[in-house]
């Protein structure tokens, strides 16, 4: 409170060129961060107007917000704000020490071990991104012939492929069981499961192939994720 | 060493022209009612006289650069003011194709008086000139004579402190009294205002 009619005091004086040059420069900042600093600046405007000049018939007009906006500029007006900044510094220290002890825990923590969802789906990736992919692939798929991928894009666990000479397309997913609702499973999905040391995991083959075929895939998968185990 | 007025406006286009819009904000502040009743005396609408104002004070920051020091801000914003008031009139009368003469010469322009049509304005501008000066009398009689000094006759606070023999200080203390009171008052007409308003519309 009386720092606040200490301040209010020096606007006063400083609205009549009565401020040292020091003491100007130190409350400029203070009266443009505090709204009721800025208004009392304005009203003893207004007051120097309406005693100067008799004929001023815009007194309590304030442009002042439109003219920030038009400049892309924030006013603080808000006592809301006021509150919410009254303790500015406070607020940058929490923010630190905040973040800080989020990069010490963080440090702390042992990196995550890959899952086998991960280190499958990546396998995947790498299976069809990588140059030896049709290699990996008729490895992972043997019995069913050449086949290539119908799409390199997928999504993680899942592939889509089609198999040479025919327009037959069928897709390949792999999931944490949890995760199962999202397999779209119809009535021509086949699904296999597979337990490894960090849970189990469902493979699913749905498209416009043969059952046994299917089968086979599945096979593999199972094949190929204990080589990964 | 005291900062006079016009040290104190240069001050802040300074730190305007570093690029400190809050130092530009205070130049607004201060100003804006006496620009708008410069551009109401060209334009005879205050909704557009507001918008030439807004624009005035947008390209004075934009171009604040090339202001040079050796006017006053005030000055140097009003002829901003006048000339964009100016510009929308030529604008407007090519627009409404009643352009018969030259009006680009600058003599072509005649400063009509001011319209009184708006008496909403007036209403407002002499209720909050009564309450000021309302405020003003209803001061003790040291702080009414150190404001008065200052506002009316515009003497410093050191010429204030000889007439009435006493420090400085005081009479910077005294002024701002009044001028804490005369805010209080703007205060509560601002939060009264709307009340009082539709009382008096029919």
């Amino acid at each position: 409170m009386i720092k606040n009619k200490i301040m209010k005091e020096k606007i006063s004086a400083l609205a009549d060129g009565e401020l040292s040059d020091f003491e100007t420069r130190r409350i400029l900042s203070e009266i443009s961060s505090n709204p009721e600093y800025r208004e009392f600046w304005k009203n003893i405007h207004q007051g120097k107007e309406a005693l100067e000049n008799e004929e001023s018939e815009f007194l309590d007009i304030d442009i002042s917000n439109r003219v920030s906006f038009g400049l892309d500029k924030v006013q603080l007006k808000d006592p809301e704000q006021i509150k919410k900044h009254k303790y500015p510094q406070a607020s940058y220290i929490l923010a630190s020490l905040f973040g800080f002890c989020a990069v010490i825990i963080y440090s702390l923590i042992p990196p995550p071990i890959e899952s086998f969802s991960d280190i499958a789906s990546q396998r995947i990736v790498d299976a069809i991104d990588s140059p030896q992919g049709i290699e990996v692939l008729n490895n992972s798929v043997s019995g069913l012939g050449i086949l290539q991928d119908f799409k390199s894009n997928q999504k993680g666990t899942l592939a889509n492929y089609r198999v040479p000479n025919s327009n037959k397309t069928f897709k390949v997913s792999l999931y944490p069981i949890k995760e199962v609702n999202k397999i779209g499973v119809g009535e021509a999905t086949r699904i296999s499961y597979i337990k490894s040391k960090n849970g189990t995991y469902v493979v699913s083959v749905s498209g416009n192939i043969s059952t046994e075929k299917k089968n086979q895939i599945l096979q593999n998968a199972n094949f190929f994720a204990e080589k990964i185990n | 060493m005291k900062v006079s007025n016009k040290d104190l406006d240069l001050g802040l286009v300074k730190r305007a022209k570093a690029g400190d819009y809050q130092a530009f904000d205070l130049l607004v502040l201060k100003y804006q009612s006496r620009l708008i009743s410069t551009a109401f005396k060209f334009v005879k609408d205050l909704q557009i006289a507001e918008d030439l104002v807004q624009d005035s004070f947008i390209k004075s920051f934009k171009s604040i650069d090339s202001f040079r020091e050796d006017s006053t801000f005030y000055t140097w914003i009003y002829r901003i003011t006048v000339n964009t008031s100016k510009n929308y009139l030529v604008s407007k009368k090519r627009k409404d194709e009643i352009l018969q003469t030259d009006i680009s010469k600058e003599e072509n322009f005649i400063i009509e008086p001011i319209d009184k049509d708006t008496p909403e304005n007036l209403f407002h501008a002499s209720q909050l000139r009564n309450i000021i000066i309302e405020s003003l009398n209803g001061l003790g009689e040291d702080t009414k004579t150190a404001l008065t000094l200052r506002e009316f006759d515009g003497l410093s606070y050191e010429q204030i402190a000889e007439v009435v023999n006493c420090p400085v200080g005081t009479v910077r203390s005294r002024i701002f009294r009044g001028r804490e009171v005369i805010d209080e008052a703007i205060k509560e007409y601002r939060k009264g205002n709307q009340s009082s308003l539709a009382e008096i519309k029919p």
